[in-house]
């Protein structure tokens, strides 16, 4: 029972995460490295403001979508000007310098949690406390913020907000040619794509009562846009196929009686073998609309 | 003073040997080679492998070049050759390599682990070189990759080969359609690719150890200065690669060893926005 | 809740008392002025398209826009629309009293992206809207959200009320997709509201297309070449809407056309802008010359469909004889887009394009712009795959080998606006092209590098590798011409037509050219 508490709160997490990339990549078109950093974000700033300040659960969450909004102002200014591949190059170099940020804003000395100390580099942060003190609480609590960010994401994307950027990924300068503004509506879709990588941060923080700079890893990033591009994109369904299989593979590895060590390195290789055969055979993922090609 | 520049400038000649093998496969095909990443992580393990085997220095570092070669003309015979064949777009190219480039890594996993190895060859000995004190494993390193890079220089400039390579890096449906086979030239593409991995894996390697992530920070800040020094040519990418050692040595000792790549990457971005402006005279792009 | 703004009456007689504003045809109107441009100058490098234009549009007016292909219509419709930055030069824009004035070149500041108001919204907020030469529909959408996405005022676009006020946003969001059905249903395209707007014809999407720019609210129109590449079904639908814009709705237009088209809008007209030699002449229609008459002998023409033909001209002395290279049922895509074929009806059956060329012979291919001639080039040179039909030359199946095996089977092919190989110099072009021997002219040039030469320059040395390299049985050029200066462009003409009394040559000519007689001059 306790197994499956700790399976449900992580198929949240990862739907949360599932759902961010979708508003990114399938909608508005721009492949990303950079979630992890964005999570990074949300999870230091929930430690931070539980531990060090005292703050509640909620607004210690809401602390961690503000600031990961804000900074997703560097990509959405990013993607007013580059495609393709020069912004992936920008979204790796966010995520190399918010792990850069993780790791260095620490000196030995200090008492963490100062202006001089803010991350505790490579210790990490511990001891934050789960704010609903059981595991089979926790759940409900993941089930229910999963639950309104998909409320949030069914709204958004099937209103015109998502239409336009639709309209946007297939053919920008046409709509401007409309009259219609497409700067805002990238910053608004960048700072929600970035706000739920936050919040699955944070609740992965929360959860796990520790966290450290390998939370900000480029090796994670890679593997939530394996997650959202096998599972497809560009509907309300891809993220949850993808939370899906990501969470269900190592389970049903456990079954062949392999070492965990083992069976992770072969999810991954697995991952990749599927990400070549959906580029050829499915490229719209398993349950998606927006084909990668 | 010396030191310094002279340090960044050997890690700067690895970076643009990895620097030239990510521009020579992206300026024909326009492919993002992520997978870059993948073969030099697995280049010196196959190194290390055949050291411990028994094989001399020259045929393990071999082994090491041609297994990077290898894997490199396997990707473009079974991914992005085919895919190009079904014009598939760029994104699709990008989400192919990804996949290869876990591939890779996921197999060294596997087999090898994931902790730091060294390829122990007693090159440590410190030596002094023009007043500055450099290992062997980097002075040789260093005049290898000189080597290297001059010889390609000279092959592009001036061989029957080089110049249709050099087209092909301009221009690839123009050369096909003057009748040269561009299957076949992105194979070689592929295979230098290959091979200049490799060389800078060894390199990189040979001076500060190897585990399956090593890499990683050295390949990306690679490909972001092939992709800002390419735009001008094939040794724009060079130049780029140099010139980011010596910055990157010089801000790990204005700032601290541990901000470098944060840095390095700020710096990265500011050149590559700048180019953008500067070069975008048709902003708003109308396509006629 | 916001108004949606009116609709479109296609088919609702105006009423007996309410006065048109519409200028009678042949007189100049004396609409405010809307807008005016002076010394408007654009250079791409060293090729000057617009050298000090100026002009200015009236309200009501409608103003057609022709030129050679090249002499810049598409480039002074992209800057009007904010699309492209002038050199230099002035624009003024009036409307409802309100002034703007936009001088170029822009200041450093504006050029880093601040406080920059040309842009494309801009234009259009005054508006100034516009349609594409290749439409530019969304494509993953479909046709009710193509024209839903344009309707202005939308709550539900602004993300915080679409989460905010959510019942509100939907119930106007019914309103909007009821509008979208209504402007369909008027277009003839009732049933296919769900349809995805790549699976749509030509003839329709264009339709769609400028449905979709009045629906955005645009007052001044400029369309890019309206009746390009369109079936004559969907020739009289376009003119028909466009005559309902300009008298009913009074929208000022501004419409690009080439010669063939023209006089099926010139009814409409009030005023003629002709651009040549980077200068703007005003004309009224009547005055204006009539557009030149195609004079080729009708000996053997063969439709391609949507307009385009494939002329064949009589070279002297030789009789064409056999068959070398037919093309049969061809149907070429560029990603998810149909280029080459044509559906028949809406979203029916693909028609692909089929030609014979005899050897030896030369031909000229006419075809509109955005019809696909360059794609169709590509696919028989083998650079793009064809989804259906075969390309057999002299009775072999070409449509499966590389480029490279197509060269060796004897066929050559130039792209249009051919660069070369920027880093290369043109002796090793010359080298890599394997031509046998030296044309005149080029010992100066040999040792510069491509990328220092002129588009002409490069162009001529792009041609003549091909002319002087090995021998080939097809030649196909596109637009081989474009950018040579006239000596240049003599020399070039006269070796095509020596080769042609051995071999076969097509030759894509540019669209607005009536006459056959001026593309080898």
């Amino acid at each position: 029972m306790n197994y499956l508490l700790h399976l449900t709160i992580y198929f949240c997490i990862y739907a949360i995460l599932a759902m961010s990339l979708n508003v990114m990549v399938g909608y508005c078109g721009k492949l990303t490295l950079a979630s992890s950093g964005y999570f990074a974000i949300g999870a230091y700033a929930y430690a931070l403001a539980t531990v060090k300040l005292g703050w509640h659960f909620v607004p210690a969450i809401f602390l961690g979508i503000l600031i990961a909004a804000l900074a997703s102002l560097v990509l959405s200014i990013a993607a007013w000007r580059f495609k393709g591949d020069v912004f992936v190059m920008f979204s790796l170099a966010v995520q190399a310098i918010i792990l850069g940020v993780c790791v260095n804003w620490a000196v030995g000395s200090a008492e963490f949690g100062t202006w001089a100390n803010l991350t505790n580099g490579p210790l990490g942060i511990s001891a934050i406390a789960n704010p609903v003190h059981t595991r089979g609480n926790f759940a409900v609590l993941a089930l229910a913020l999963m639950g309104i960010a998909a409320i949030l994401c069914r709204l958004l994307l099937s209103s015109p907000f998502g239409r336009i950027l639709l309209a946007m990924r297939d053919d920008e300068l046409a709509l401007r040619g409309l009259g219609k503004g497409v700067k805002m509506a990238k910053v608004y879709a960048f700072a929600f794509s970035c706000g739920l990588a936050a919040l699955a941060g944070s609740l992965y923080a929360a959860y796990l009562g520790y966290i450290n700079p390998s939370v900000a890893a480029l090796d994670f990033s890679v593997l939530w846009l394996c997650m959202a591009i096998i599972g497809g994109m560009g509907n309300l369904y891809g993220p949850f196929a993808g939370a899906a299989i990501l969470l269900l593979l190592p389970e049903m590895l456990r079954f062949a009686q392999l070492p965990t060590a083992v069976a992770d390195d072969l999810r991954l290789l697995l991952y990749g073998v599927f990400l070549i055969l959906l580029t050829f055979f499915r490229p719209q993922g398993i349950c998606g609309r927006y084909r990668v090609d | 003073m010396l030191a310094i520049f002279a340090d960044g400038f050997i890690s700067g000649l690895g970076t643009a040997l990895l620097a030239v093998a990510f521009a020579v496969v992206y300026l024909p095909t326009r492919v993002f080679y992520i997978a870059l990443g993948g073969i030099f992580a697995f280049v010196p393990y196959v190194v290390w492998a055949c050291l411990t085997a028994g094989f001399g220095v020259i045929a393990s570092f071999a082994c090491g070049i041609f297994s990077g070669i290898f894997f490199s003309v396997l990707a473009e015979a079974v991914l992005h050759g085919p895919l190009e064949q079904r014009k598939t777009a760029h994104d699709g190219h990008f989400v192919c390599s990804l996949g290869y480039y876990i591939i890779l890594i996921q197999i060294v996993c596997l087999i090898w682990g994931t902790q730091k190895k060294a390829f122990r060859l007693g090159a440590d000995v410190m030596t002094e070189v023009g007043g500055v004190r450099l290992s062997l494993a980097q002075f040789t390193g260093a005049i290898a990759a000189i080597l290297i890079l001059t010889g390609f220089y000279l092959w592009v400039q001036h061989s029957k080969l080089g110049i249709q390579f050099r087209a092909l890096a301009d221009n690839s449906r123009e050369l096909a359609l003057a009748g040269r086979n561009i299957t076949a030239l992105r194979l070689l593409a592929f295979a230098i690719s290959g091979a200049f991995a490799a060389a800078s894996a060894i390199m990189f390697a040979s001076d500060l150890g190897f585990h399956p992530y090593s890499g990683l920070d050295a390949v990306l800040i690679a490909m972001a200065a092939a992709m800002v020094g390419a735009r001008w040519s094939l040794f724009g990418a060079v130049g780029m690669g140099i010139g980011i050692g010596i910055v990157r040595a010089q801000a790990g000792f204005v700032f601290s060893a541990q901000w470098q790549d944060p840095v390095t990457f700020i710096i990265l971005i500011g050149v590559l926005w700048l180019q953008e402006v500067f070069s975008a005279k048709r902003r708003l792009e109308a396509l006629s | 809740m916001r108004q949606i703004p009116g609709r479109l009456n296609m088919d609702k007689a105006p009423a007996s008392n309410v006065k048109t504003s519409a200028p009678a045809r042949g007189s100049r109107p004396e609409g405010a002025v809307l807008l005016r441009a002076s010394g408007l100058s654009k250079a791409f490098g060293s090729q000057v398209v617009l050298d000090g234009v100026d002009l200015e549009l009236r309200q009501g007016e409608v103003v057609i826009l022709r030129g050679f292909n090249g002499s810049g219509k598409s480039t002074l419709l992209n800057i009007l629309s904010a699309n492209l930055e002038p050199d230099s030069g002035v624009l003024e824009l009036g409307v409802n009293g309100a002034r703007k004035i936009f001088r170029f070149p822009s200041r450093w500041w504006q050029k880093l992206g601040l406080k920059n108001e040309f842009i494309p919204e801009f234009m259009f907020n005054k508006g100034f809207g516009r349609t594409w030469q290749d439409i530019r529909l969304f494509s993953t959408l479909n046709l009710c959200d193509n024209i839903a996405a344009a309707i202005p005022g939308q709550m539900g676009e602004n993300p915080w009320l679409a989460v905010g006020r959510f019942a509100t946003v939907k119930r106007q969001e019914r309103t909007v997709a009821s509008a979208s059905q209504e402007e369909l249903a008027l277009l003839g395209l009732r049933e296919e509201g769900r349809m995805l707007a790549e699976k749509l014809s030509v003839g329709h999407a264009k339709c769609v297309a400028i449905a979709r720019a009045v629906r955005a609210g645009a007052k001044v129109l400029c369309l890019d070449e309206p009746l390009a590449g369109v079936d004559n079904l969907h020739k009289k639908k376009i003119v028909e809407l466009l005559r309902v814009l300009a008298q009913r709705e009074h929208l000022t237009l501004v419409i690009i056309e080439h010669s063939w088209n023209i006089s099926q809008i010139l009814g409409l007209a009030t005023t003629i802008w002709t651009l040549e030699g980077g200068k703007l002449r005003v004309e009224q229609p009547s005055k204006a010359g009539s557009p030149p008459v195609n004079e080729v002998s009708e000996s053997d023409i063969q439709q391609l469909g949507r307009t385009a033909t494939l002329t064949s001209v009589r070279v002297a002395g030789k009789e064409a004889s056999k068959p070398f290279l037919e093309v049969d049922d061809l149907v070429v895509y560029r990603g998810r887009r149909l280029i080459v074929g044509d559906y028949e009806g809406a979203g029916g059956k693909i028609k692909g394009v089929s030609f014979t060329l005899r050897q030896p012979g030369l031909y000229h291919l006419h075809a509109p712009n955005a019809w696909g001639a360059s794609t169709l080039i590509e696919a028989i040179a083998g650079l793009i795959p064809v989804a259906r039909g075969r390309i057999h030359l002299n009775g072999e199946n070409i449509e499966s080998l590389p480029p490279w095996q197509r060269v060796s089977a004897g066929v050559r092919v130039a792209l249009a606006r051919a660069n070369g190989f920027q880093s290369l110099t043109v002796r090793e072009m010359f080298d890599l092209a394997q031509v046998r021997s030296l044309p005149e002219g080029f010992s100066p040039l040999l040792a510069k590098q491509m990328s220092s030469l002129s588009g002409g320059e490069r162009q001529k040395v792009v041609l003549w590798s091909i002319l002087h390299g090995p021998e080939f049985q097809v030649g196909v050029f596109d637009e081989p011409f474009m950018s040579l200066d006239a000596r240049e462009a003599e020399r070039i003409g006269d070796e095509l037509s020596r080769l042609a009394s051995e071999k076969i040559i097509l030759i894509t000519v540019p669209a607005s050219t009536g006459s056959t007689e001026e593309v080898i001059p």
